[in-house]
């Protein structure tokens, strides 16, 4: 890597942080179908083990308010017309989206998760499905859930790295698809189609990866690796902190809900502006611009010494590297300050900046809000509230 | 008494031949006959001996009166017997020789060298004529016959007896004596020569073909023409002064006053200086080239090209070749080449950045380069390791020239200090150069510190960042020189060093991991011995020996980058002319270096790999690898002119890669022909032609990651290149010259990533492609007034990943670059300059969805929590033409020896966003254009004394 390439890196970072490209929607709004994050209750397995995925997830072109109706359990029926839209802003159904499941793909060749396509395609040749005609209804494990099998004599292979651990690699594909879950062609293997078979796009359909890594056990069988995924002790807006208030969700309490027909949002949970008055807000006309909305602050509870130490990395170069950590905020309206926080840095360490700012949108109404952390060992975690902007 | 008429000035060839002396050879007692006397001083000293005769023959007389036979110098006097009783005896007096005269020494027995003494019987009537001369005893050899004929021309006063005149006969010896003579001096020179040199000051490289006009002390005038080295000659000058005029546009005048003395050759040598603001200029393009294409910008051209800040690297980009680098990047992109495919060297030393961080200017300041020397490809052998394009930067000697009161050199007068000031929006620089107490030897110094702390630093706190180390650069140079006329002993210590570190906040949303501490620095030094001489009049040595220490550090968040080496460079090239028209250049040209690199990161994405992710989603690898990089090579190349018109360049390298294993041979041959010839004394007005050619091979080892064994493939081959090229320059004027050259190069064996047998991407040789395009350049030389050009390259670059593969544009194609710019002196000391520049735009590729509807545009990658791009067809999708326009105005003021500069850069004057690229929202589904700098003023101040 000759110096000039990263030379041009970091200045990349530079003229990008000086804001030349024009402003688009910011990843911080959730207004159409988006996927939050995968998390793996364990995120370095051992062979054998049960790797269980949940899958947090958003329709975000459904308002709010439809989805505080389906806090009273109400998580069938068909909502919308499956195109996207949104339903009757209440009492009515949502659109239902669907997700499927797609596992079984270990150790690749080179680590990539293009290299799954060959074993799939040799999976489906081995089960007789030599072609799929494109737009053909696939059947896959669905729900907010998944759980892979990690087979007990799963190979592990040695890294490149000859101080690296032997491991392994497993890939498990996702999508999340406001419609039909089809067989795709050569250039893309799934498609999502709406009730009308038309393709649908990257607002109402996200297809993913997530991977795991899965190393030998000690002698006694117990994990070599720690790997934990972030904990919190929950979000303070403002002064308050709202978690021990009852007012923020985490884990699969944010989850959306799931039956036979398909998935719809999660329940938004009523704001109680008394026990919690830091997330009631007046709106703000400027709709969230930051130079001229009041800013609520807002970050995560948390307890630099509960971040883990990268300790492959470090058994195996003598180093004392953590977790490289970051913070994701999300709303379904209004704006932040900055959609993404260094939480904390590998080798700085705890960053205490790590906060934002909210900016309430211009409409009053209810708005939901995550906050989700990730580590760069493939943790992720979350905590949910809902504001009430009046 | 009347003295001995001097002998004639022919010259007697004696034994010992001629000689230039005046010799007078005198005998005791009498007259001796000389083989010649012509000297004033032979003929009074003849008159002395004839007196001392005189005096001595008397005396003889006298004693003969006693009736001995008087003998010596006066001749024997043979008295007739007496016949009558003595009586009372008479008073004789014997004749006396009044006038001699010199015989004619025989022919042959000069020849002979043969010497003889005749004894004369000569009778002397009453008046002292001589009427008969006999021999006794002749002796021959002509001997007998000069003596008489001159012995008749003998005028006596008369015999007397008791005062009454009477007839006589005396005997008299003629003596023929050969003497050692001198030949006769030539004739005194009545004329003398004067000779010369032109040079170019500080780079002593010789003016070819430029007019000398000799005006003599009658006010003749003479004009000659130099010749190839820079030398006029002329001869048969009447004594006195001359005074030497020499006018050559964009140069101060030369008006010397040399004496010429007869007989004496006065040799001078005369330096050049251009018409600039008294800094020294750059070598000019008539020195002979090794390479096809050798496009030198002058020190003028690159203080004065707008958009550039006056920095000399960045002139580059302005010319026919050279594509536009994205935004502000320092990239050189060469007729199609990755920039990393392009080389730069400081007087044959390799230097590992050439630009600070930004790429907002070069690590070596413009004020201390001598020349830039590009050669867009098919360069000479004696350059290697690469398949783009070559950048010779020189480091100029220091300047030690006084200046007279109005700033103009004085070129009677040396070793004067010069200092430089210069600040603006970027970086501010001191400079000093002058004598050192050494005789001979002169120094430089000069320092460069970055004044951007002031602006990036809130710019960067602005985005969210926390600035820990506020970003600055240094540069730094110490150079101490030795020149004669025949040699250049340079000592030079330079270096730079950018460092910044700050910690991102607000990591970069498409790839968290780009967040947290990032830390960015270079440094690098360079100790270097340069060394130039010519051996002889035939053999030239120039020698560069450098060492030093590199070292690149780069951190963000999770990943790094550590490289340290200690490069030691040796190049050594010796240069022999077996006879006009054959010179032989034969070079080392080694690299040693030392490295101890740590990487930490991903395996980096590819082309032709799908990108596997961003950073955040995957672990990284780390590598520490220690050992010695070692590239030997060595290179031929004869310089042949078969004829007056021709010049053939062929030459062999042959390189060596330790790291590779791998060992290549490049033979390469260029030429250039003279179809017309350009003006010389005889054709003030006839403009050169010269077709121009060559063919070459080029190898360039594989980068360092792609042959590591954690991140690469061991074992790769050099990338090969063959470079073809042909052209024609053609002089339009004595300032417009117009440039047209094809271009073709194949590549193979490029290193590329396939899937190999097991399904993996690994680095592999099967990689191929080409670059095809014509450049034109019409370049108007800069004169006292004006410079400019017009550059347009037309090009294609074409790449394929493996056999199988289909072709794709290459990342760095540009079809069209236009670039026009001049610069004009309006007077009073205003400049004023203007660039205009039309660019194809760059090549991106688009997402998957954009070549494919069906398709999503990306992937979740849910252990980084974002998206990663789906690529459609590589490189597919090419950006709008892009067009600025820079200007830039001067103006300077001469207090005195102080000259004091101000000047406004203005880049993209009428704030023309040019779209650099495409910009994405979160998810790839939404583009944008990623737009460039905008307007970028830079206001400057510079003093030099």
């Amino acid at each position: 890597m000759k110096a000039r390439r990263f030379g041009t890196l970091a200045w990349l970072c530079a003229v990008s942080a000086f804001g030349c490209a024009p402003s688009m929607e910011p990843p911080t709004k959730i207004q159409t179908l988006r996927i939050l994050g995968v998390q793996k209750d364990k995120p370095y397995a051992l062979p054998g083990d049960e790797v269980r995925l949940t899958m947090l997830w958003h329709d975000g072109s459904i308002p709010v308010a439809q989805d505080m109706g389906n806090g009273d359990g109400d998580d069938g029926g068909n909502g919308g017309d499956g195109s996207g839209n949104g339903g009757d802003g209440g009492g009515g159904r949502q659109r239902e989206v669907r997700i499927g499941w797609l596992g079984g793909c270990f150790n690749p060749p080179g680590d990539t998760y293009s290299g799954c396509y060959q074993q799939f395609a040799a999976a489906l040749a081995a089960n007789g499905a030599q072609t799929i005609v494109e737009g053909t209804p696939l059947s896959l494990p669905s729900g907010s859930k998944f759980t892979l099998q990690i087979p007990p004599d799963a190979a592990l292979h040695p890294s490149q790295d000859p101080k690296l651990p032997r491991y392994g690699l497993s890939y498990v594909f996702f999508a999340l698809c406001a419609g039909k879950i089809v067989a795709g062609d050569e250039h893309f293997p799934i498609h999502c189609h709406d009730a009308y078979e038309r393709e649908l796009g990257p607002d109402d359909f996200v297809f993913g990866y997530s991977s795991i890594y899965f190393f030998a056990p000690q002698a006694d069988g117990s994990p070599r690796y720690s790997n934990a995924n972030p904990v919190n002790d929950g979000l303070l807006f403002g002064p308050d902190q709202v978690t021990e208030k009852g007012a923020t969700c985490s884990g699969d309490e944010c989850l959306g809900k799931c039956d036979d027909t398909g998935c719809v949002n999660a329940p938004a949970p009523e704001v109680n502006c008394t026990a919690t008055p830091t997330l009631c807000m007046s709106p703000c006309a400027d709709d969230g611009d930051p130079t001229k909305c009041p800013p609520h602050d807002l970050r995560l509870d948390i307890d630099p010494t509960t971040f883990e130490k990268d300790q492959v990395t470090n058994d195996a170069y003598g180093r004392d590297y953590g977790e490289q950590m970051w913070i994701d905020y999300y709303a379904t309206a209004g704006k932040f300050h900055s959609a993404t926080k260094l939480l904390n840095d590998a080798t700085t360490g705890y960053n205490r900046v790590n906060g934002t700012q909210y900016y309430a949108p211009r409409t009053p109404g209810p708005v939901r809000l995550w906050v989700v952390t990730h580590d760069n060992r493939g943790g992720v975690s979350w905590v949910g509230t809902t504001l009430k902007i009046q | 008494m009347s003295e001995p008429r001097p002998a004639t000035k022919e010259a007697v060839r004696g034994r010992e031949g001629a000689r230039t002396r005046t010799p007078l050879w005198m005998k005791r007692g009498g007259i001796r006959r000389e083989g010649w006397m012509d000297s004033r001083l032979g003929a009074v000293a003849g008159v002395g001996v004839l007196a001392a005769g005189i005096v001595f023959g008397s005396a003889r007389v006298a004693r003969a009166q006693d009736g001995s036979v008087p003998r010596g110098n006066s001749g024997a006097v043979i008295k007739p017997p007496a016949e009558e009783p003595p009586a009372p005896k008479p008073v004789i007096k014997d004749p006396v020789l009044l006038d001699f005269v010199n015989a004619t020494y025989p022919p042959e027995a000069i020849k002979e060298g043969l010497e003889a003494t005749v004894v004369l019987k000569i009778t002397i009537d009453r008046e002292g004529h001589v009427t008969k001369v006999e021999i006794p005893a002749p002796v021959g050899h002509g001997f007998d016959e000069a003596a008489r004929a001159a012995a008749l021309q003998f005028r006596f006063e008369p015999a007397t007896r008791d005062g009454k005149a009477i007839p006589a006969i005396v005997r008299y010896p003629y003596h023929f004596t050969l003497t050692p003579v001198e030949a006769a001096p030539p004739p005194p020179p009545t004329t003398g020569i004067l000779s010369g040199r032109l040079r170019l000051a500080e780079t002593d490289a010789p003016l070819v073909g430029e007019p000398v006009m000799l005006v003599g002390p009658d006010g003749s005038a003479r004009q000659v023409t130099t010749d190839q080295d820079g030398r006029w000659h002329v001869e048969n000058l009447p004594p006195g002064s001359y005074h030497v005029k020499i006018v050559v546009q964009g140069f101060e005048d030369i008006d010397s006053v040399e004496e010429v003395a007869a007989g004496e050759e006065t040799a001078v040598t005369l330096r050049m200086r251009p018409q600039t603001e008294g800094i020294e200029v750059i070598v000019g393009g008539e020195r002979p080239a090794r390479e096809v294409t050798r496009r030198t910008v002058e020190r003028r051209e690159i203080e004065r090209i707008p958009g550039t800040n006056g920095d000399a690297l960045r002139s580059l980009q302005s010319l026919p070749g050279v594509g536009r680098p994205p935004g502000l990047a320092g990239l050189l992109i060469v007729r199609g080449s990755a920039p990393q495919d392009s080389v730069t060297f400081v007087d044959g030393t390799g230097v590992p950045l050439i630009y600070h961080f930004l790429g907002l200017t070069s690590v070596l300041p413009t004020e201390l380069l001598d020349r830039i020397d590009f050669y867009p490809g098919n360069f000479s052998a004696r350059f290697g390791r690469a398949m783009g394009g070559v950048v010779d930067v020189g480091l100029r000697s220091p300047n030690t020239q006084c200046v007279q009161d109005n700033g103009k050199p004085d070129p009677r007068k040396h070793n004067c200090f010069h200092g430089l000031l210069q600040a603006d929006f970027i970086d501010a620089r001191v400079m000093l150069e002058g004598p050192l107490p050494i005789k001979g030897w002169s120094f430089l110094a000069a320092g460069r510190k970055s004044l951007i702390n002031s602006w990036l630093k809130p710019a960067l706190e602005a985005t969210g960042a926390s600035v820990t180390t506020a970003p600055v650069y240094y540069d730094y140079q110490l150079i101490a020189e030795h020149k004669t006329e025949h040699a250049r002993t340079s000592l030079r210590f330079y270096g730079s060093d950018d460092r910044v570190a700050f910690i991102i906040n607000d990591p970069f949303v498409q790839d968290p991991a780009l967040g947290g501490s990032l830390r960015y620095g270079t440094s690098f030094y360079r100790a270097q011995l340069f060394y130039q001489t010519d051996l002889s009049s035939k053999a030239t040595l120039t020698a560069n020996l450098s060492a030093g220490k590199d070292a690149i550090n780069f951190s963000v968040g999770n990943v790094r980058f550590d490289i340290k080496t200690v490069p030691i460079d040796w190049r050594y090239e010796l240069g022999y002319t077996f006879t006009k028209g054959v010179k032989l250049s034969s070079g080392l040209d080694f690299e040693l270096a030392p490295f101890d690199v740590q990487v930490r990161a991903p395996d980096p994405p590819r082309p032709g790999e799908p990108d596997p992710g961003p950073y955040a989603a995957r672990p990284p690898r780390e590598v520490h690898t220690k050992g010695m990089g070692f590239r030997p090579a060595w290179y031929g190349e004869f310089e042949l002119e078969p004829i007056d018109r021709l010049r053939l360049v062929p030459g062999l390298r042959a390189d060596f890669a330790r790291d590779t294993g791998h060992g290549e041979l490049a033979p390469r041959i260029s030429g250039r022909y003279d179809f017309v010839k350009g003006s010389d004394a005889e054709h003030p007005h006839r403009r050169r032609t010269t077709l121009k050619g060559g063919a070459g091979v080029y190898y360039q080892p594989p980068q360092f990651q792609e042959t590591d064994a954690i991140f690469g493939t061991p074992g790769l081959y050099s990338n090969r290149a063959l470079h073809y090229s042909v052209g024609v320059e053609q002089e339009l004027t004595r300032h417009v010259d117009l440039s047209l050259e094809g271009f073709y190069k194949n590549l193979t064996d490029l290193v590329a990533r396939g899937v190999n047998d097991q399904g993996a991407y690994t680095y592999n040789n099967l990689g191929t492609g080409y670059v095809i395009g014509g450049e034109t350049l019409i370049r108007y030389k800069p004169d006292e007034h004006f410079f400019g050009w017009i550059a347009y390259t037309l090009s294609r670059s074409v790449r394929r990943d493996g056999p199988d593969l289909p072709r794709y544009l290459f990342q760095y194609d540009q079809t069209h670059n236009l670039t026009v710019l001049g610069s004009y002196r309006l007077g009073r000391g205003w400049e004023f300059g203007a660039r205009f520049s039309l660019v194809s735009g760059p090549l991106d590729t688009p997402t998957l969805m954009q070549s494919y509807p069906g398709a999503l545009p990306a992937l979740y990658a849910s252990d980084a929590g974002t998206y990663a791009k789906l690529d459609g067809t590589p490189f597919s999708r090419r950006l709008p033409l892009t067009h600025t326009l820079d200007i830039r105005i001067d103006k300077h003021w001469q207090v005195k020896k102080v000259r004091i500069s101000t000047y406004l850069d203005v880049k993209n004057v009428y704030n023309h966003a040019s779209v650099e690229g495409f910009t994405y929202n979160y998810n790839f589904s939404q583009t944008g254009y990623q737009k460039g700098v905008p307007i970028i003023p830079s206001l400057g101040f510079r003093m030099e004394i």
